[in-house]
């Protein structure tokens, strides 16, 4: 009696498992220059005259991720009166909104193009 | 493109109904109108595109007294997004408004220099001449 087998080669499967961590990893590396990029600029860009040195210090970035998940970049200010220096006057001395639309469109195509090297195209 | 937004929204008559109404509806820098509802508008940076074509960020800060948000501020907000929106394919002097890409507005805040409540809306303005 003839016997009959069934083999099922898959290879879109295996590829595309490994093709998300790729992906998270290059991601994460662009994330993690911005941290920098976006502290630095935050920091050098502040309009106002410094009283104590303590706001313009107070300015950081940081990159949060949940791995293949979801990733995040959050500029804030750690003094008290950092809300009303971004709101007093419609935002005279607004320097975190302005940090955001400063490196958004360079951030946006770094990952652009960093999640196309991940892909190999 | 500063001279045509300042005139499209001075001569807009849904504006002037909310009670923007003239210059002294403008505030300038720290100094603040007298009038409420007022407004400020906050040029920002202006982003290469192709050719002549550039991309300039607007953000348009909307103040009245403190108490109700919905009585000037929301809705001047919805009229300035249609009426910039009505701005594409307009001459502004030097060039010409390709595009204008509203971007979002704020949560309510409130403004301890010019002792009001505000929001605001922002805008992408793409076009040549800015």
């Amino acid at each position: 009696m003839a016997k009959r087998g069934v083999f099922d080669f898959d290879s879109l499967t295996p590829s595309l498992q490994a093709l998300l961590p790729r992906i998270d990893a290059a991601v994460d590396i662009v994330f993690d220059q911005y941290e920098a990029v976006a502290e630095t600029h935050a920091r050098t860009n502040a309009p106002w005259n410094d009283q104590t040195g303590n706001a313009r210090g107070g300015l950081f970035a940081q990159h949060d991720s949940t791995p293949m998940v979801e990733h995040s970049l959050t500029i804030y200010g750690t003094m008290p009166y950092t809300f009303w220096l971004e709101v007093r006057w419609s935002g005279k001395y607004a320097i975190i909104g302005p940090t955001m639309f400063e490196i958004a469109p360079n951030m946006a195509a770094d990952l652009a193009a960093a999640v196309s090297r991940a892909v190999g195209k | 493109m500063r001279a045509l937004v300042r005139s499209a929204i001075i001569d807009d008559l849904g504006l002037s109904a909310l009670g923007i109404v003239d210059d002294a509806a403008f505030a300038v820098d720290v100094d603040t109108p007298v009038q409420r509802p007022f407004i400020q508008l906050r040029w920002g940076r202006n982003d290469p595109g192709l050719d002549r074509v550039t991309r300039r960020n607007l953000v348009i800060w909307v103040h009245d007294n403190p108490g109700d948000y919905t009585v000037h501020i929301d809705p001047i907000i919805l009229r300035l997004r249609t009426l910039l929106a009505g701005l594409e394919g307009m001459s502004n002097g030097l060039g010409h408004v390709v595009a204008v890409e509203w971007t979002g507005d704020s949560e309510d805040l409130s403004d301890d220099g010019h002792r009001t409540i505000t929001r605001t809306t922002s805008f992408q303005l793409v076009g040549s001449g800015q």
